[in-house]
């Protein structure tokens, strides 16, 4: 374990101006927005609070948004970024990867949750000092529950980190699984709807179900908007349950954190760091990418549930082996480039 | 431990193709160890496989008598590597990856660090992204060392380095042995280096362990010969000498390169009645390629 | 301490050393009773293997030239009598004979030979040797 302070250490002196800035970009709107009012001093004493307050009840778009990318990207900073240089100097020290790893996920938690905290802090004191348009209670519910869920993100993001190869594809690849349940359940929605009544019941249970699985959504303080595909308009309310959504997420974190173990364990440094995709992912992918242009395109052309069952089946089988092909030639093309 | 490594049918493949193949391998401890080997034959997937940077498709590596597919970091207290081109983080400074270093390894010696940067006359404050190859490689070098090892690993380390710099760090490295009974591996294509300071050789041809002698031995097993005749020199005779690998005649004078014991080879000499035999001094370099033709490898160089 | 060492040559390299240190002996540069350097000084001091230099050391013990005294260094040996001279003739009767071969191979008669092996000696005598 006394390895562990030395990672904790590297850690932090390798990536401590990320966090900084990741504290400035996630404080950008509660923390700076106030305080140019209180400079500028215009309206009513508790105008400065109304953002705040807007921020704790919905999630305000852009904070929201920017503390989910601003994670994501840190995570892959941390693992995929080290790729290629200091890892491999590290796997070659007295170090297991598992510790690597953990550290990592210490060290990144941490710095989320300290800047959360110093966050909230200042927030639940300027409510004490002056007129507020929120309460104390908002501010710790908003905050457990956005904690939570930056956590399970980041979480993910370090999961993706350890088998995709670069930065920009990890950053590019958890995004996409954060948006999975959303883009499965629109699409499969949108197909069925061409050939089957979908009832409003019925849509209304997937929506429940999406947002149960997309972590954004729960980046809520008192209510959740249930959207519907077509229009932008939300169709019903839900209050978070605190305890279960807290606990949810932090399972959920500890899950993919266990499987970054794993995988990480198990996952080559070859090459000097280039391109490691640990050999099924590749499959999977290929599985998974071709399942959705299957489901996309044979809804556009079938004309019956069956014909489209049909299509289906049959463009999914011939997009996966298209997409193995592709990979095939172009591992070749690579390594008659490149003598190894 | 009388083996510092071993390796027993290891074998890596990427994409297909074998990098290192079944292959074995004995280390004794305490010895300066030499593998030579062209480039893409397998000598730095061996290494990295022996750090731990990359996991072997099967068969058993161990070093320090310890199995590298073990999870645990700790088999690594005590070795030190110096890769090719070292990486280390290139936004810290020289004396924090000293600190990152001694923070890792449980038996790093501060004075030994400081005494070893002192005589490579680096400085501490520079960044690693600003320092130059050779200084890189002192760099780690000096991590490689202040760590105590009992193995080093060093592979390519003095390639596109300047004499001096390369005088410096070898004998460094014979000092460590000399004083501490580290084990050093070492992996080059450079023959130079080892030739005065190797005591076991090994080539590794396309992922596979060719032969692997003690440098007396292979000096043994190959001869330059220069044969001076009165009359006509009989061609045909020693051009069919087993073992043969070079022949050159100038006039009288023939030049022979021949593989096998002085012991069976002097005798057929003699028969052929020569004026005089001499035995010419021989670099590793063509002992190498001397052996390698006679095995039926030839390279270009 | 100097000694030429050739890793070229057909000579193993201890050898050499081995060579080298009883040539030191008997041209007088190095007298009974000094201090030989440690194994680790000579073989930093010529860049070699250190596992050469120790067999060249153990080599130059078992035949008596140089000896070890615990804890105390390694040292020239005092000039022992030569106790078995027939050993010693026999192991240079060997050298000798190689010396005649290449000698008649070279053209000299039993004269020539004569006169080098009494010119060689005055020489080496002149320079100090034993």
């Amino acid at each position: 374990m006394r390895v562990m302070k030395g990672l904790l250490w590297k850690e932090w002196r390798q990536y401590y101006k990320y966090f900084l800035l990741a504290f400035i970009v996630f404080g950008l709107e509660p923390v700076l927005v106030p305080i140019t009012y209180w400079v500028y001093r215009s309206g009513r004493a508790d105008a400065w609070s109304d953002g705040i307050k807007t921020i704790l009840a919905t999630g305000s778009s852009t904070t929201e948004a920017v503390a989910i990318i601003a994670v994501i990207v840190l995570a892959a900073l941390m693992l995929a970024g080290e790729r290629g240089s200091g890892l491999n100097y590290l796997v070659s020290t007295p170090v297991s990867r598992r510790e690597i790893i953990t550290t990592k996920y210490i060290v990144g938690s941490l710095a989320v949750l300290a800047i959360m905290l110093f966050i909230s802090l200042f927030l639940i004191v300027a409510g004490q000092l002056l007129p507020a348009s929120y309460s104390t209670l908002e501010v710790i519910q908003w905050a457990t529950l956005t904690t939570a869920a930056l956590l399970c993100l980041f979480s993910l993001g370090l999961l993706v980190a350890t088998f995709s190869g670069g930065i920009l594809s990890s950053i590019i690849f958890a995004h996409v699984i954060v948006g999975l349940p959303w883009i499965l359940v629109s699409l499969t929605l949108q197909v069925f709807r061409q050939f089957c009544q979908v009832s409003s019941a019925l849509e209304l249970k997937a929506r429940y179900i999406v947002t149960y699985l997309f972590i954004p959504d729960y980046i809520t303080r008192d209510r959740r908007y249930i959207w519907s595909g077509n229009n932008s308009q939300f169709i019903d309310r839900v209050m978070p349950d605190y305890p279960l959504e807290i606990t949810i997420l932090l399972l959920a974190s500890l899950l993919f954190f266990w499987l970054a173990i794993k995988i990480f364990e198990k996952n080559p440094l070859e090459r000097q760091g280039e391109l490691l995709l640990f050999g099924n992912f590749k499959k999977i992918g290929a599985i998974f990418l071709s399942f959705l242009m299957a489901l996309g395109w044979a809804g556009d052309v079938a004309s019956s549930l069956t014909s489209f069952l049909a299509y289906f089946l049959v463009m999914w089988l011939g997009i996966y082996l298209a997409l193995v092909a592709l990979m095939r030639i172009i591992a070749w093309l690579g390594l008659s480039r490149v003598r190894p | 431990m009388d083996l510092a490594i071993e390796t027993k049918a290891l074998s890596k493949s990427f994409d297909g193709l074998p990098a290192v193949d079944k292959l074995y391998l004995a280390v004794p401890a305490g010895s300066i160890f030499g593998l030579i080997g062209p480039n893409g034959a397998g000598k730095s997937t061996l290494i990295q496989m022996l750090t731990g940077i990359i996991r072997p498709d099967s068969g058993d590596g161990f070093i320090l008598g310890q199995s590298i597919r073990i999870r645990d970091g700790s088999i690594r207290n005590r070795v030190g590597y110096v890769p090719d081109v070292p990486l280390m983080y290139p936004g810290f400074t020289v004396a924090e990856m000293y600190r990152l270093g001694s923070k890792l390894y449980p038996f790093w010696d501060w004075e030994r660090c400081r005494e070893l940067h002192q005589g490579f006359h680096l400085s501490e404050g520079k960044h690693i992204r600003n320092l130059s190859r050779g200084q890189k490689v002192q760099v780690a070098l000096v991590m490689a060392l202040a760590l105590r090892p009992q193995l080093l690993l060093l592979d390519e380390p003095t390639a596109g380095l300047d004499p001096v710099v390369r005088r410096a760090f070898l004998q460094t490295i014979i000092e460590e042995v000399a004083d501490q009974g580290t084990t050093v591996f070492y992996s080059s294509h450079n023959l130079n280096d080892l030739e005065q300071s190797a005591d076991h050789i090994a080539t590794i041809y396309r992922g596979r362990i060719l032969f692997s002698h003690t440098l007396d031995e292979l000096k043994e097993l190959v001869h330059r010969l220069q044969i001076i005749f009165t009359g006509e020199p009989p061609e045909d005779v020693i051009k069919s000498l087993p073992g043969l690998v070079e022949y050159q005649q100038s006039g009288r004078v023939i030049t022979i390169t021949i593989t096998g014991h002085l012991d069976s080879i002097s005798p057929r000499l003699v028969e052929l009645e020569p004026e005089l035999v001499k035995e010419l001094n021989l670099d590793l370099e063509s002992i190498f390629v001397a052996f390698m033709k006679a095995q039926g490898y030839g390279f270009e160089r | 301490m100097w000694l030429e060492i050739n890793p070229r040559s057909s000579t193993p390299i201890y050898q050499q050393v081995v060579d080298g240190v009883k040539e030191l002996v008997a041209r007088g540069i190095l007298v009974p009773g000094e201090r030989m350097p440690t194994v680790r000084e000579l073989a930093v001091e010529l860049s070699l293997n250190p596992n050469t230099i120790a067999k060249a050391y153990q080599k130059l013990e078992q035949e008596g030239i140089i000896e070890t005294m615990r804890s105390r260094g390694t040292f020239v040996a005092g000039r022992t009598e030569v106790l078995d001279k027939e050993m010693a003739r026999e192991q240079l009767e060997g050298l000798v004979e190689k010396v005649l071969v290449e000698a008649y191979h070279l053209g000299l008669n039993r004269e020539d030979i004569k006169q080098l092996f009494e010119e060689s000696l005055d020489n080496w005598e002149k320079r100090g040797g034993k």
